[in-house]
């Protein structure tokens, strides 16, 4: 071929192409290329039948061993297949949420081949039949079912197992933990017990110092079939106990505490217990080298499982045993010993101890033939913060006698098997005396004495008999109306003492002079008339009268500025008590009162006036005196 | 004797003011849940007395009229706890009692619990606003005995130690009153009203459950913690239940 510039020349006969055409089709040849092959895949991938299978494996397995669950999902690459729920299984429980999935491609005689396989771990209840239901897998929205599988669970055998370590799938194995440096110990209290006898089984945490926990919480769920059980308390935040095992020392926490009684005699098995957690170990990469710290890896801890052995009850049990196992003590008391017919008496019958008390029954109750017996109401009060359960069943019984007399009711019995003593044992409670008063109740009387219908609730009542009160209302200790109310008595004191000024006119009345006396006066009053008290109390009228004189001559002398009681005659009364504007009626009192002092002192029997008057009057003048003389700031005498 | 008398009316009337001042309506609507009782719609009835007690105002009428309702209802719980209610306004009222015996038979109840003890058992049924009544009544009257007493000389040897006597007793009602209120307002008592109400040892549904309260048993309430309610059963059998299945009487 031989070119010149700007012309083409074709050596065949094929016509010439520009550049920018034989890019267009280099382009069309691609995408038809590749479309051949994303359709050839496409057929590949969805060529052949969808086809899903499960398997179990073993199928023949004992208590405590695992059984494997596998669902395979042929022809569909693992995009278009939806992961199926749990298996629905009976006996059998699934020990994880979600299934571990596996996808496998490949090719063989040039097909693609695809496979997804989803498993889960299944762990057998108890011994017997156990079954796994037909299990629903969607691929690409269409509905496929696995036929159901059978699976036979033998007991456990005799030895025990031992605790495990598991780890999750997918986790890493990390040297640094193993089974002997983090476990769960379960133990018993006795491995052989009779029915119904308490045995207390407890899980520890056992974990070598150094290794780091969290995110520990329990897995799966705990039974122990064939066996009634009570949980004891344990702390929810534990102090680590060091404890040594196995030649070593272990960091110890108890998990778990509960108190198991057999229902039935025979071998009877506990499940493990099993937790989740993170745990962080230390390994040494050479003898005596440092220690490192790993990783936190997930890990699945099981306690061993444990087998009891339940003998059955020895024969000979008397009339009143109904199953009680452990040790107690009863009282029974009524809430009275007198009671009239037809109203009823509490029994309360108490029983106190160690065993089994939420299935306790209640002792029979023997009863006169008329004495209604209700059946009891039962409280169960169990202390589980001890080391085994014990605590306090009460039955309260409804006793309604019919007719009146004296009541000697049965003793209460209860009976029970002393494990520990091997043989049955009786209580008896004595209740006390009834007596009963009244009449055998009427038959068939429509109403009672107070016109209470019998066997009925009374009419409702009308609306005239409604006394209405608010519901917000405050108790009266809160009400601070109440205390305000308490000022009511001194208002009427005062009313009464207004009243009686009102009714004299303003002066004192010979009544409320005669009144003073009794009246409490003031301190001042009172001191300077005790010596006057005093000797009208030994008889001495001479010298009553004198004390009284010299009483209100010395008030006088100190209010007036004189010099002593002497310094106060007549003249300067005259004088000075009407330039502090005494009021004439005081004036005449206060000289009436020394008047009669003054003759009583030389004829004490001669005066028309008891000393008691003269006292009151004295003490009357004198309160007044004292409003009119101030003591501080005397008033000036008026020019 | 006048003075006297005009001071204990009114005080008389300050006493029983608060009585008095009812509005008509809830009369009213007391007697039409009355009827609706009557005519054997107790659901009606239950719902216009709740109306009324929502609406603040109380009655032992209204209680024992409501406790009816809930007996014909057959829900004990309610029943025991408006028969209750009504016992504490007027204890010693025969319907009231009658009803509660004839509730507790019928559901075999005990006849007693939650009951209070010691100094408060004493005081249960004591009306406060009456003994602080008849106090203040008796203070008056000696106060104003001794306001008005004309001594010993016009009155007789009797009057002195009366008008104390009548001063010291009314004092010794009024703290009597008070002492009474403040401890009758301590006591609580709570009735069951659900149908059947678990006693746990913890408060949440998981924990264990020792007891199973029946509806009307009387329990005495105690701490409180989210929804649940720690109770005790005659002062022995504690646990908790769900505040929402107990009523406080």
């Amino acid at each position: 071929m031989a070119t010149r510039a700007g012309t083409v020349f074709f050596i065949s006969g094929t016509p010439p192409m520009w550049p920018a055409q034989s890019m267009l089709v280099r382009l069309a040849v691609f995408v038809v290329v590749l479309g051949g092959v994303c359709v050839g895949m496409s057929r590949a991938q969805s060529s052949g039948p969808v086809r899903v299978t499960a398997e179990a494996t073993p199928t023949d397995v004992r208590v405590g061993e695992t059984v494997q669950l596998t669902v395979r999902v042929e022809g569909a690459p693992a995009t278009v297949v939806q992961t199926p729920d749990p298996p629905s299984t009976t006996n059998l429980e699934p020990q994880q949420r979600t299934p571990r999935m596996k996808q496998i491609r490949a090719s063989r005689g040039g097909r693609l081949r695809q496979r997804v396989v989803f498993s889960w771990r299944l762990r057998p209840r108890q011994q017997g039949a156990a079954r796994i239901r037909p299990l629903t897998v969607v691929v690409q929205g269409e509905t496929y079912s696995t036929d159901p599988i059978r699976v036979r669970v033998s007991p456990r055998t005799g030895k025990p197992d031992a605790p495990t370590l598991t780890r999750p799938d997918g986790a890493s194995r990390d040297k640094s933990l193993n089974a002997r440096d983090l476990f769960i110990r379960a133990r018993a209290t006795d491995g052989q017990v009779y029915q119904n006898e308490q045995v207390i089984v407890e899980y520890s945490l056992f974990y070598r110092p150094g290794i780091r926990l969290r995110h520990s919480r329990l897995a799966g769920s705990w039974d122990a079939p064939g066996f009634w059980r009570e949980e004891l308390n344990v702390a929810a935040r534990p102090t680590p106990q060091r404890r040594r095992a196995h030649g070593r020392a272990y960091e110890t926490v108890v998990l778990k505490r509960a108190a198991l009684f057999p229902t039935r005699p025979g071998t009877l098995q506990v499940d493990p217990l099993r937790i989740e957690t993170e745990a962080q170990g230390t390994m040494r990469l050479r003898d005596r080298g440092p220690s490192l710290r790993g990783r936190f890896e997930p890990v699945q801890l099981a306690s061993e499982g444990l087998s009891l052995e339940a003998r059955a009850l020895p024969s000979g049990a008397p009339p009143a045993f109904n199953g009680a196992v452990g040790r107690f003590s009863m009282t029974a008391g009524t809430d009275t010993d007198s009671t009239s017919v037809g109203e009823p008496v509490t029994l309360t019958v108490e029983v106190d101890g160690t065993g089994n008390l939420a299935t306790l029954a209640p002792p029979s109750v023997g009863a006169p033939a008329d004495m209604e017996v209700y059946d009891p109401t039962v409280e169960t009060n169990i202390e589980r913060n001890a080391s085994r359960i014990h605590g306090t069943k009460t039955f309260t019984y409804t006793l309604v006698p019919q007719s009146g007399g004296r009541y000697d009711l049965p003793a209460v019995t209860f009976s029970y098997f002393d494990p520990d003593a091997g043989r049955y044992r009786t209580r008896r409670a004595q209740p006390p005396t009834l007596r009963v008063t009244g009449e055998a109740a009427p038959r068939a009387v429509g109403r009672t004495g107070n016109g209470l219908p019998v066997g009925d609730v009374a009419a409702p009542m009308a609306a005239t008999e409604a006394q209405w009160a608010r519901t917000d209302r405050r108790p009266l200790y809160r009400n601070p109306w109440a205390y305000l109310a308490l000022l009511a008595p001194a208002l009427v004191v005062a009313a009464g003492v207004a009243y009686r000024r009102w009714r004299s006119g303003g002066a004192p009345s010979p009544d409320e002079t005669a009144a003073v006396e009794k009246t409490p006066a003031p301190n001042e009053e009172t001191n300077r008339l005790q010596a006057a008290r005093r000797h009208l109390g030994a008889g001495d009228d001479a010298a009553f009268y004198n004390a009284v004189a010299r009483a209100l001559r010395a008030f006088l002398a100190e209010r007036l500025g004189r010099d002593g009681p002497n310094d106060v005659p007549r003249t300067v009364l005259d004088r000075d008590l009407p330039r502090h504007d005494v009021p004439p009626d005081l004036q005449g009192a206060l000289y009436d009162v020394l008047d009669r002092c003054d003759e009583a002192q030389y004829a004490p029997r001669a005066g028309s006036s008891a000393p008691e008057d003269v006292l009151a009057n004295a003490h009357a003048v004198l309160r007044r005196l004292d409003t009119a003389l101030p003591r501080s700031a005397p008033t000036p005498p008026r020019p | 004797m006048r003075l006297l008398a005009a001071v204990l009316g009114g005080f008389g009337l300050i006493v029983a003011a608060p009585a008095c001042g009812q509005p008509s309506s809830v009369a009213q609507q007391f007697e039409a849940a009355n009827e609706a009782y009557d005519r054997g719609r107790y659901d009606t009835a239950v719902e216009a007395y709740r109306a009324v007690l929502d609406a603040g105002h109380e009655s032992a009428a209204l209680y024992h009229n409501l406790g009816n309702a809930y007996v014909r209802l057959d829900r004990t719980g309610p029943a025991v706890w408006a028969y209750e209610r009504g016992r504490r306004l007027r204890p010693g009222d025969p319907r009231l009692q009658h009803n509660l015996e004839y509730v507790r038979r019928r559901a075999e109840l005990p006849r007693r619990g939650g009951a209070a003890g010691g100094l408060v058992a004493l005081v249960v049924g004591w009306s406060p606003l009456l003994l602080f009544g008849i106090g203040m009544l008796a203070m008056c009257a000696g106060g104003l005995g001794a306001a008005v007493w004309d001594g010993p000389r016009r009155g007789g040897a009797w009057q002195g130690p009366a008008v104390t006597g009548l001063i010291g007793a009314g004092v010794l009602l009024v703290a009597v009153a008070l002492t009474t209120s403040y401890m009758q307002a301590q006591e609580r008592r709570a009735v069951v009203v659900d149908k059947e109400a678990p006693l746990r040892s913890a408060p949440t549904d998981t924990a264990p459950a020792d007891t199973t309260l029946r509806s009307g048993m009387l329990v005495t309430p105690g701490a409180e913690r989210e929804a649940w309610t720690r109770v005790r059963i005659r002062g022995r059998t504690g646990g908790w239940i769900p505040s929402g299945a107990l009523a406080e009487i």
